[in-house]
């Protein structure tokens, strides 16, 4: 009982509690939940400020430029959520022993998961200013299906498994369905939207626009002053 | 009763760090100006900044009384962070909420404009 861990060894093993979640504590652990989350939004959001800033009003074909960025934040944001959904679908759908071309189930899942994602590219490509929208419902759609069809091969639906005591089947499933309704609500909104893109409501009109406005209103008369 | 007591320590915890983000987003002016606040002059906007700083580096102690050092030390920065996100998505969404925070620096105002 002589030895004692080195102050660098507590270090380390604190260090590595933190990265794997050693732990037992339940607020953390939705704590680390809700930062993970917050780093898809600031990923997001980078995209969608990005776009926003550099969109011209009224011309019809956007840069390609733009456009590109576009497909690419669609792809990155709604098109890996899509994938996997596909994703659970397919693990519903595919029987256990199904080997195609010597691809087994779990490797054709994968396989799936990335065919549809680079769908979901091509998708953004050429549906400008729809595929937002279109990804949302699709989301939506998948999340349901994956539910009922988990309901249909399996038997539990959220009720079932809860009263079971399958709290890892019921909060999955509940976690999808929570998932549609959000999905369903932002494609709604994402419809009536005149850009037809992500943008929080009050803020170009408020904060972004207004201090690109003053100083063109201020730039002007010095321009023109001279001139006289 | 331990529960209890954990529970409200992370509760005070996150009230702390929610009124230390909102003092600091009240301390500039773009976001006065969101909240339809009038834009304030120097003194106020440091008295909502320290405000800001001190109920943030407060938090700390709830985090700290709860579980140690060693997890306060990633329970305050993930409160701090959630709280600030929070602030960020009531600014944008429902910013007249932050309106409840004004008291503090209109009482100010008042003061200097008497």
């Amino acid at each position: 009982m002589d030895y004692q861990a080195s102050p660098i060894r507590q270090v380390r093993t604190w260090l590595e509690g933190f990265h794997q979640i050693q732990f037992d504590h339940w607020p953390l652990r939705w704590l680390y939940f809700i930062a993970g989350l917050a780093g898809c939004i600031l990923i997001a959001t980078g995209f969608i400020f990005w776009i926003a800033s550099r969109r011209k009003s009224g011309v019809v074909p956007q840069p390609l430029k733009i456009r590109g960025v576009e497909a690419i934040s669609v792809f990155s944001v709604t098109g890996i959520i899509v994938a996997t959904g596909a994703f659970l679908v397919a693990n519903r759908l595919l029987p256990m022993d199904t080997l195609w071309s010597d691809l087994a189930r779990p490797e054709l899942e994968v396989r799936i998961f990335f065919l549809t994602w680079v769908l979901t590219l091509f998708h953004a490509a050429t549906r400008a200013g729809k595929a937002w929208s279109e990804q949302s419902w699709t989301i939506a759609a998948l999340c349901v299906f994956a539910v009922i069809l988990n309901w249909i091969t399996t038997g539990d639906h959220v009720i079932a498994a809860a009263g079971r005591g399958l709290w890892s089947v019921a909060g999955m499933d509940l976690a999808l369905l929570i998932s549609a309704v959000v999905a369903a609500f932002s494609a709604m909104r994402l419809q009536r939207s005149p850009t037809s893109s992500p943008m929080p409501r009050n803020i170009p009109n408020q904060s972004l626009d207004m201090p690109a406005q003053n100083s063109r209103d201020s730039v002007d008369p010095e321009k023109t002053s001279p001139a006289e | 009763m331990i529960g209890f007591k954990s529970a409200l320590m992370l509760f005070v915890a996150m009230c702390l760090a929610l009124l230390g983000c909102g003092y600091l987003a009240l301390s500039q002016a773009k976001h006065r100006k969101i909240v339809m606040m009038p834009a304030a002059d120097r003194p106020i906007t440091n008295v909502a900044r320290s405000l800001g700083w001190v109920f943030i580096a407060a938090s700390v102690l709830p985090c700290v009384m709860r579980d140690g050092f060693g997890f306060a030390a990633l329970l305050w920065p993930l409160i701090v962070a959630t709280a600030a996100l929070v602030i960020a998505l009531v600014l944008a969404y429902r910013p007249r909420i932050l309106r409840i925070l004004i008291c503090v620096t209109n009482l100010t105002t008042k003061k200097r404009a008497e």
